[in-house]
């Protein structure tokens, strides 16, 4: 009997080790997986050879292939609009129109060149002149008449025994094949890493026959075959950090284009945009968010009975019974609409609500009405809703008289007129909304605090002679303030990663600005918007998980931060 | 200023039933008094509503199967979440040694319930759709590949990723409430000869049990509510057939289910309302909204009932 049970406590023991591991390493190695599939993200551009298929010959039509796309014979490039791009060593450049047949000179194009090949989707030229290679890149819209712009991306100096040349299908990369028998492939983003291999036997053309494969041939006819491989950013991560200038654009910048409208555009991977985003709209729900949930906090935390607060604390808890998703379609469905007006009340309430709360409170005692005593401040809240209710109907009714008064009849009119247009999704109601969302998160946290401050400290305060306000103001809520930073955190982590409400509200439009009446794209948007659509062995997918990653570690190390200030507040009010 | 930190509190107060009358006007609005676009008497448009077929287009009829899609979805979390997360907080309460590496692990699960849910999102479109149910499709349903079976988005996928979200959650909860189980009664139930887990199961347990109770409502009501992470593992604006069968086990683990949250966020984003729209979506949100607050109700007034409980009936 007696080893029934020990085997059945055994048994019982094991399995719950057994369950709780599984849960313990699922939860760990998610992080792990994460990393094993943002890793490739990383690796740097590689070239290798490889054997090729017994008995293939430079076949005659890969030659020729080679030959058509040769610029050093004759040359073209068709555009959209029907423009060819011609030259040859020593002559001009010309652009020809196909239909007026209008040669045009190519200033921007060197003349004195010995090779010249389209790179990446035939939206630039490598130029080869000297021993060095020039990257050129055509952009549609730029120039007058349309005729496609020139301009140079870079310069990288190469050797000058090149005999073969050959640009990349879709990115700007070009592979060269040297008179000393080297295969060389240069990225352009990246043209200090230049991969090289040395091959024993001569060669004199060279073909990408996929995005990935180079065929090298022999003036006998052998074919050789290398494999390229290369993220979309080069092996280079700074890639995904830095301003870069793309092709087509003036100056270096932050972007984040992973599916560019013209199809043959490069990708664009700055996470920055999404990075600011995501920060601007988590301070601005702070902004919201702290002043009304530490407020509430206090109140509850200090002046409440134990169990009162035991009511109130679920009742504010009950916000948290709205979902995100609810709150976005609130937003987008009832505020957006009348964004001005609700701004301008919001304004007003804002602007008025401290004084005319403080007064309110003070008429209605000195009125001399005993439902608003010091010794039942457990009810305060609930009786003075009618009061909260006529201060916030003056507040907006302020606010918004206030605004038909500005020039222009309304605020959107007025900050129209002053050079600020409100775009119908923009930062400012994405803060209003998240705010929201955090609200209960930081009240309950910064409450916890305030409550585990011993409410004896006060008491030795009112005993002194302080008002209960003082009391709690200079003992309670110094000893409690790190606890109220450490729930700002976690709100503000809560914010960072919140994704509904900034799929619904922001508009999801990457760009940098400062202007809260601008929209703005987050990292958690990113991820719920592009992630099902990307490829699962893409770049895009990749750099998608290194954002998880980057904000799973900002969530994640917020959180740590506050809980370590939590838990020292805790040992340090324990020893009061 | 206490003045003013109660009218804070009363703000709050005034906002939370302010959205909720808010959906209850429009949704009631809608539903009661306005003709567009229903021409019938109020119960034939209850029943448009809730039993016609969805309308892929634009809305405003069939939100049955997305009730049934959102149920079976967190029921199917539930089994998952319940042993699982009960288990492991068992075991760091009660079996664990308290070594540095217990304490970390703990603290790390603290955290992870502070992790935005899209985290999980990725995670399990990147390892269970991708990976495992790629596994899955290779060995078991090679004849139908490559048209996948589980290396899809779909029920299972979206139930594991949401437990995953809210394992962290349960754990501290029903830690918490095991750690709050005063040691005399472990050091008593040892004393007189019960077995480890005889103490645990017999004495302990039943202690802390409404805290578990109200720790896993709490979760499933985050359950119903989250939305994010289904926008990658599972949720489908329409879906042909309800994701239950006559056979057992009941629920077609793999099929692509509707939910109350992806409508509601498809509604507001994608579909081309008709008039009426405004109504409609009151009516998705109202019905979240009180599936949500009816197991938020549940879970305060269990943990209400513990703390009575407990200052009544603890002899210690």
């Amino acid at each position: 009997m007696a080893n029934w049970r020990h085997f059945k406590s055994v048994s019982l023991g094991l399995l719950i080790r057994a369950a709780s591991f599984t849960v313990i390493f699922a939860l760990l190695g998610m992080v792990v997986q994460m990393m094993v599939v943002a890793a490739p993200i990383f690796a740097a551009s590689t070239l290798e050879r490889i054997d090729s298929p017994e008995g293939v010959r430079g076949a005659l039509v890969s030659r020729a292939e080679s030959q058509d796309a040769d610029l050093t014979q004759s040359t073209y490039w068709v555009s959209k609009d029907g423009w060819q791009l011609q030259g040859s060593p020593g002559n001009p450049w010309l652009w020809v129109h196909d239909q007026t047949a209008v040669p045009l000179n190519v200033r921007e194009l060197p003349s004195d060149f010995s090779i010249a090949q389209m790179v990446g989707h035939q939206r630039g030229l490598a130029v080869l002149v000297g021993n060095t290679l020039e990257h050129f890149h055509f952009s549609q819209s730029t120039s007058i008449n349309n005729v496609p712009a020139v301009e140079r991306v870079k310069t990288v100096l190469v050797g000058s025994d090149i005999v073969a040349l050959a640009g990349h299908p879709r990115l700007a990369v070009v592979a060269f094949a040297t008179s000393s028998s080297e295969i060389q492939v240069v990225d352009f983003r990246n043209p200090n890493a230049s991969l090289r291999i040395q091959v024993d036997v001569e060669i004199d053309t060279i073909v990408w026959v996929s995005p990935s494969l180079i065929r090298a041939l022999t003036p006998s006819g052998d074919a050789l075959l290398f494999v390229f491989r290369a993220t979309d950013i080069g092996g280079d991560w700074r890639r995904l950090l830095s301003p870069i200038e793309y092709e087509g654009y003036p100056s270096e910048e932050y972007l984040w284009l992973p599916l560019p409208s013209a199809q043959r555009a490069e990708p664009k991977y700055s996470v920055v945009p999404l990075i600011f985003g995501t920060l601007k709209a988590a301070l601005l729900a702070l902004l919201f968010s702290a002043p009304l949930s530490l407020g509430c906090a206090i109140y509850v935390g200090c002046f409440m009975s134990e169990a009162q607060r035991q009511r109130v604390r679920p009742a504010i808890d009950m916000l948290t019974a709205f979902p995100t998703v609810v709150l976005g379609a609130i937003g987008l469905f009832w505020l957006a609409p009348r964004f001005g007006e609700f701004l301008s009340a919001l304004i007003g309430v804002i602007a008025l609500f401290p004084i005319l709360a403080i007064l309110g409170v003070f008429v209605v005692r000195g009125l001399g009405w005993r439902w608003v005593r010091h010794d039942a401040l457990d009810d305060w809240p609930l009786r003075l809703l009618p009061l909260v209710l006529l201060v916030i109907a003056v507040g907006a009714a302020a606010g918004l008289s206030g605004a038909a008064r500005l020039p222009g009849g309304s605020l959107e009119a007025y900050l129209l007129s002053s050079g600020v247009s409100i775009s119908h999704f923009n930062s400012l109601l994405v803060g209003i909304v998240l705010g929201l969302a955090i609200t209960p998160t930081i009240f309950s946290i910064a409450e916890e605090a305030i409550h585990a401050v011993p409410r004896n400290l006060a008491a030795g305060a009112l005993a002194l002679g302080s008002t209960p306000w003082q009391g709690y103001r200079d003992v309670v809520l110094p000893l409690a303030l790190p606890g109220m930073i450490a729930a700002i955190m976690v709100g503000f982590g809560r914010a960072a990663g919140e994704t509904m409400i900034l799929v619904m509200l922001s508009g999801n439009t990457g760009i940098m600005d400062l202007s809260i009446f601008e929209g703005l794209r987050s990292v958690s948007a990113s991820l719920a918007l592009e992630l099902p659509e990307a490829p699962k062995t893409s770049s895009h997918y990749q750099v998608l998980f290194v954002m998880g990653l980057l904000l799973f570690g900002l969530t994640f190390i917020v959180n740590t931060v506050a809980e370590i200030i939590r838990a020292r507040v805790r040992m340090r009010v324990r020893g009061l | 200023m206490i003045g003013l930190s109660a009218s804070m509190v009363s703000t709050v107060l005034l906002i939370g039933s302010g959205l909720f009358i808010l959906l209850v006007a429009s949704a009631g609005d809608w539903l009661f008094l306005s003709s567009e676009p229903f021409e019938a008497g109020f119960l034939d448009r209850l029943n448009d509503v809730f039993f016609a077929k969805p309308n892929v287009e634009n809305g405003l009829t069939g939100l049955f199967p997305a009730i049934v899609g959102t149920l079976s979805l967190v029921m199917v979390m539930t089994l998952f979440v319940a042993p699982l997360g009960v288990a492991t907080a068992i075991y760091l309460s009660e079996y664990a040694r308290d070594t540095w590496y217990t304490k970390l692990i703990r603290i790390s699960i603290t955290n992870l319930a502070g992790v935005p849910a899209i985290i999980y999102g990725i995670f399990g479109l990147g390892f269970f759709v991708y990976g495992l149910g790629g596994q899955v499709d290779a060995l078991f349903y090679a004849d139908r590949l490559p048209s996948p079976t589980f290396g899809t988005p779909g029920l299972l996928w979206a139930a594991l990723t949401l437990a995953l979200v809210n394992l962290p959650v349960v754990i501290v909860a029903v830690t918490e409430g095991l750690d709050a189980v005063p040691n005399d009664l472990r050091e008593a139930s040892i004393a007189l000869g019960a077995t480890k887990s005889e103490t645990v199961f017999k004495a302990v347990m039943p202690a802390a049990l409404p805290s578990v109770f109200s720790g896993l409502i709490l979760a499933t009501a985050r359950a119903a509510g989250e939305v994010s992470p289904l926008l990658l593992v599972g949720a489908v604006k329409f879906s042909p057939s309800l994701p239950l069968s006559s056979r057992a086990p009941f629920i077609e683990f793999e099929q692509k289910f509707m939910h109350l949250g992806f409508q509601l966020f498809d509604a507001v984003l994608f579909a081309r309302l008709p008039p009426g729209g405004l109504g409609w979506v009151a009516c998705i949100a109202l019905i979240l909204v009180l599936l949500i607050g009816v197991l938020n109700v549940t879970a305060v007034s269990l943990r209400a009932a513990v703390l009575k409980r407990q200052t009544v009936e603890n002899p210690f």
